[in-house]
């Protein structure tokens, strides 16, 4: 009888989405004169699947929600002197630098209740040459890295689901909990968590995403037509390029990647113009190189976010061998033996 | 008759003395229903969504002004409806004059508001199917797949394609059944009385 019922839907289907071979069609036609029963079934599902010609997914409607308590937030921050205010001390706390991280992250999670309850959206955004480090509604503590930003609406903490947006990097010690997926949501792609840590680089400016997984296990989810989605194992990262749509896997060490929410960065095998690339971010200074052929030397090493510019290039000039000079607040590398 | 019901029925006063929740609820109980609502008279489903987005954030910074004695399903559907009605207005002054836009949609609000409620449920019903199989679904029915070329992207059998794609109309057509149900029972509830 299933068996039966199940080759009838099959038939409907086929029919009705044009994927019939002429077999089909003569077996349809009999079904359908069978009964007036089938006629009306086959009217039925004719009129289901006629009715809606496109398709709004969920993720489009979190989409669309964020957005309008994005634009709310921007429109209203004149309105609200009292949440302003609670907001300003939440975005304090979080652009503390590292020393007083944990400090403050301690004073929030006390602090907790009041504050999500006053707010709809909440931002953390961590400054040039600082990491953030925040606590969210749920547990979950998250390092900003730094020019980068999470945003999330506290109210969605309470419902089903838990949502953030980023763009930029952050590391995330998701607080485990089956029941309420967690979520980072960015313009290429999402990762859907159930309890776990990873990193996740997707600055607005590149067209690349990143994640690598630390612990646990993270699905990430490619914002393309099909929807793609990746399972990825610890001590994984995975680099989608959007302009290429091209998807690379690869074993690595976690800690090179996460190192920065200790407000270190570790390296190991970079080129010169990978570190000048991070040290811009980190200084928030333009780097020149005095000889191209410079960006393609090979360096180790480790850099804190406490060492001051000066620090930092006299690293590189002790290991490397690369002078250096500032001038009009940007700074030059040259060679040494050219000099 | 609205069917569009919110299960709070103080849920304007709430959002009045800003309450953000209140607020939130509101957008999740009848966000896709405005959308395919607008999209009966844009006809084009990523203009409709913006306009009801924007329904919801003046709805939100004009809430002191809200009268909480009006229905928020009237409310809504007659926001969305004058926006849609404006905003080809205004796109008709910059495209040339095409046909009158009263003959546009024939149909009266109230059946357009049922239709619409009616795209919303099969909507959900959609996203509540199973993963693969609304996967399948929406590579058939929305991007026109067929099922040969489905099986081929998703790398699965055409088998698997025929029997989820059988599953998934059935489970569709059902919220067709209820709903007919429902109007049945009104009908009557009417007659009784």
């Amino acid at each position: 009888m299933k068996e039966s019922n199940n080759k009838t839907e099959i038939l409907i289907s086929k029919y009705i989405s044009g994927n019939v071979s002429s077999q089909d069609k003569e077996e349809y036609s009999l079904w359908l004169n069978t009964s007036s029963e089938n006629k009306k079934k086959a009217q039925k599902s004719k009129k289901a699947w006629d009715l809606n010609n496109t398709f709004i997914s969920r993720e489009n409607v979190e989409e669309d929600k964020a957005n309008v308590f994005r634009r709310v937030q921007k429109q209203q921050t004149t309105k609200l002197a009292h949440t302003r205010k609670q907001l300003l001390l939440f975005k304090i706390a979080a652009l503390l630098a590292i020393p007083i991280t944990f400090a403050a992250s301690w004073y929030f999670l006390q602090k907790n209740e009041t504050v999500v309850s006053e707010n709809l959206f909440c931002e953390v955004t961590a400054p040039k040459g600082y990491v953030a480090k925040s606590i969210l509604p749920d547990g979950t503590e998250v390092w900003v890295n730094t020019a980068s930003t999470i945003s999330y609406d506290a109210a969605s903490f309470r419902g089903e689901s838990r949502n953030v947006r980023l763009t930029g990097e952050a590391y995330f010690e998701v607080t485990e909990n089956k029941s309420k997926p967690f979520r980072v949501i960015t313009p290429n792609a999402n990762i859907n968590v159930k309890g776990t840590s990873f990193n996740v680089k997707a600055y607005p400016e590149s067209n690349v995403f990143e994640a690598v997984l630390a612990e646990g296990n993270i699905e990430m989810e490619l914002k393309n037509k099909n929807h793609q989605k990746i399972s990825m194992l610890p001590g994984e990262r995975v680099v989608y390029s959007t302009g290429l749509k091209k998807i690379d896997i690869t074993k690595v060490e976690s800690e090179l990647y996460t190192s920065w929410r200790n407000g270190e960065i570790l390296f190991r095998d970079a080129t010169l113009n990978d570190l000048v690339k991070e040290l811009e971010r980190i200084y928030d200074i333009k780097f020149h190189l005095k000889d191209s052929k410079l960006g393609s030397f090979r360096f180790r090493g480790m850099f804190s976010y406490n060492n001051d510019l000066i620090d930092a290039l006299e690293k590189i000039k002790r290991t490397a061998n690369i002078n250096y000079y500032i001038e009009n607040k940007e700074v030059w590398l040259s060679g040494n033996r050219a000099d | 008759m609205f069917k569009l019901k919110f299960s709070d029925p103080h849920i304007f006063e709430k959002i009045k003395k800003g309450d953000d929740n209140a607020f939130s609820l509101l957008f999740d109980e009848s966000y896709t229903a405005l959308c395919f609502f607008a999209n009966k008279y844009l006809a084009d489903m990523d203009s409709s969504r913006s306009l009801v987005q924007q329904v919801f954030v003046d709805l939100w910074i004009k809430r002191e002004k809200l009268n909480v004695l009006s229905s928020p399903e009237s409310y809504l559907y007659n926001a969305v409806k004058n926006r849609s009605i404006d905003y080809l207005r205004k796109g008709k002054r910059t495209v040339a004059m095409a046909e009158p836009h009263e003959n546009l949609n024939p149909m009266p609000f109230r059946d357009l508001m049922e239709e619409a409620e009616l795209n919303d449920r099969i909507n959900s019903a959609i996203q509540k199917l199973p993963k693969k199989c609304r996967q399948i679904f929406i590579l058939c029915r929305f991007e026109g797949l067929k099922y040969a070329e489905i099986a081929k992207e998703l790398n699965i059998s055409v088998k698997t394609v025929e029997m989820q794609m059988g599953i998934a109309l059935k489970r569709i057509r059902k919220v067709l059944s209820d709903y007919q149900m429902i109007n049945l029972w009104i009908f009557i509830l009417a007659k009784k009385s």
